[in-house]
């Protein structure tokens, strides 16, 4: 576990130093946040003033704070999902992995690491999507348990990373074209209760977002931070992200160690 | 280690000698690297069509290394000279780990390839400038590296101050590694391998992308420094005979991933041409064969004399040489050895053979 965090530490020292290097590219992106941000404040206007169709839907919160706590878990889903990934591809073609799989560094942590940033980064957009939501748009908080809140974003890391780490390993084989992420991504996205409330959709696809973790996840964080609801009131939305971690992450790292040993057989593990 | 014994029984007539060296390659207690019947196959690569047309089919499967043994010996300084292709480069991916063999054995200062001991007692220079991050400065990118090798705050910033300025890029730490000319970053290459401080160093082309006079900079320094200063024991991948031969104590010959030959340059030279060549200048004509001697090259020189090059099979064979020249009425004006180029020698071992992958 130290050396996992010693690793992890070298990651966010190296991502902070590049992002550092690149001013103009962060004040975008908070400005991106921004704009976001409001896009969603407009729309949520347009669809929900008088609207009582949609606040049954979304559990009695309007729709800009049912977004806002959809969009803040997003964040992390996305990490989650693709981060490793992406940072992984990133290291194969920069021609970086080969110098770091030849240090004492493990190649698991090599990889739940390279994601180190992003997850302080999505922290810090969560939390701009917050500071908006509350004090540019009005949005008021109900915080029953901030560490409900948290603990459902940290189920939420935990059991996407599973998924992610096998989306990882199809990257060091495949090296392109990564099916696990498409189908996750989609289908949380669509059916997760993150935009589009679970509750709206057709009777024959509703079942689909009680398969889908961020379903459970966003619950959560709304429920902890919107409607004022403790631990024990949002604790089947942990179990069942707890679940999730338990079947997702073996299968993760369980793929990943073949796809390794697939590549370092084939000696295509740093080609891309 | 079947396949390894077929591809001894396979060895061609022109393979110099494996046992040129008989002491470097013998493993014993004071063997950094050892490498015994090393195989290593790679599936082809199938185009659209025949995936199309055959979609079963197990693609065929390349030999990258094929039985290739090595042995060498603590501080020794060894050249692993071969064309594109010859598998250089599969042998020290394999040697690091990140590339694992279908048979044979290989091990690094007792530790086998694969083990999580490895980085510690082996370090790669890669030949790859591309393998730092290009915005971030050379103590920045030493850094990342040094915290992966988890060296500690302190003991880390001296590590690295103390690299930076062995390598003499202390007075250019802070500036961004894209600023850095070619041999700034095959030196920041360096110390990136020596971050542990491992005794033995693989080295991938080191002065692939360097111009002459930073290429013999750099290798009086891998000579100087780190050979003979720091007893580093090291093993060069390179296409550079040139650069093994002023650089290396001893040659290791790859091609098509098989060991052709591994012997001192000299041994390789001597050996190389099955023998020891003379050049002889004449007067009056020699015979068209010898009974001692092959002649390689015969010159008539237009005043009378005519100069040949001969191969006898050792200098004792001299004698019975010019007693069949002077048997033959030919007088010798002049009798020379000559040691051959080792590119001649080079040609000889690899042959004209096509390399077997695009990449080693």
């Amino acid at each position: 576990m130290i050396r996992l965090a010693q690793t992890s530490w070298a990651f966010l020292v190296r991502d902070l130093q590049t992002e550092f290097s690149y001013r103009l590219a962060f004040l975008l992106q908070v400005s991106g946040l921004f704009v976001q941000a409001l896009m969603w404040f407009l729309l949520a206007r347009l669809v929900s003033g008088g609207n009582e169709r949609l606040l049954e839907q979304t559990g009695g919160l309007e729709y800009f704070p049912f977004v806002l706590g959809g969009l803040m878990v997003s964040r992390f889903l996305d990490v989650s999902l693709n981060a490793y990934a992406s940072q992984i591809r990133t290291e194969q073609t920069t021609g970086t992995l080969e110098a770091m799989m030849v240090t004492p560094a493990r190649l698991w942590h090599l990889i739940l690491s390279s994601a180190s940033f992003s997850y302080v980064f999505a922290a810090f957009q969560s939390g701009m999507y917050l500071f908006f939501g509350v004090f540019v748009f009005d949005v008021e908080l109900d915080v029953g348990s901030v560490l409900g809140a948290v603990a459902a974003i940290l189920f939420t890391i935990v059991a996407i990373s599973g998924v992610g780490v096998l989306s990882a390993a199809f990257v060091l084989y495949f090296k392109r074209g990564n099916p696990i992420n498409f189908l996750i991504s989609t289908s949380s996205f669509l059916f997760g209760d993150v935009v589009i409330p679970a509750q709206s959709l057709p009777d024959g696809l509703a079942w689909i977002s009680k398969l889908v973790p961020t379903s459970y996840a966003v619950d959560a964080v709304r429920g902890a931070l919107l409607r004022g609801e403790g631990l024990a009131e949002i604790a089947p939305n942990l179990l069942a992200l707890a679940v999730f971690s338990a079947v997702l992450v073996p299968l993760g790292l369980f793929g990943a160690r073949i796809a390794v040993r697939r590549a370092k057989l084939e000696g295509t593990l740093v080609q891309y | 280690m079947r396949a390894a014994g077929a591809a001894r029984a396979r060895r061609p007539a022109n393979d110099v000698s494996l046992h040129a060296v008989s002491t470097a390659n013998t493993p014993g207690d004071r063997a950094a690297i050892v490498v015994r019947d090393l195989v290593k196959t790679f599936p082809r690569r199938r185009s659209a069509g025949e995936i199309l047309r055959h979609p079963f089919h197990r693609p065929e499967r390349i030999k990258a290394l094929s039985g290739v043994s090595l042995t060498l010996q603590r501080g020794g300084l060894l050249a692993l000279l071969g064309p594109n292709g010859a598998g250089k480069t599969t042998l020290l991916k394999v040697l690091c780990g990140l590339v694992l063999p279908q048979d044979g054995h290989a091990e690094v200062l007792g530790v086998t390839v694969g083990s999580p001991a490895l980085p510690s007692v082996l370090g790669l220079v890669h030949g790859d400038e591309r393998s730092f991050y290009w915005r971030l400065t050379a103590r920045e990118n030493l850094s990342f590296y040094a915290r992966l090798y988890g060296l500690r705050s302190g003991e880390r910033q001296r590590r690295v101050a103390v690299l930076l300025e062995r390598v003499r890029l202390d007075a250019d730490a802070d500036r961004r590694f894209a600023d850095f000319s070619s041999g700034m970053k095959q030196r920041l290459a360096i110390a990136r391998a020596l971050l542990a401080d491992p005794p033995v160093l693989l080295m991938d082309e080191p002065t692939r992308s360097l111009d002459p006079v930073s290429a013999a900079e750099l290798r009086g320094w891998i000579r100087d420094d780190l050979h003979v200063g720091s007893g580093k024991t090291i093993l060069i991948a390179t296409h550079n005979l040139r650069e093994a031969e002023t650089l290396c104590d001893t040659i290791a010959v790859l091609a098509r991933g098989r060991m052709r030959a591994l012997a001192t340059p000299a041994e390789l030279r001597r050996k190389g041409v099955g023998g020891v060549v003379y050049r002889l200048r004449l007067r009056g004509r020699p015979p068209e064969q010898f009974r001692v001697a092959e002649v390689l090259e015969r010159r008539d020189g237009g005043d009378g004399t005519t100069s040949i090059e001969v191969r006898i099979g050792r200098d004792e064979d001299l004698d019975p040489l010019l007693a069949e020249l002077r048997d033959a009425g030919a007088a010798v004006l002049h009798c020379a050895p000559h040691e051959p180029d080792l590119e001649q020698i080079f040609h000889q071992i690899v042959g004209d053979e096509p390399a077997a992958r695009g990449s080693s």
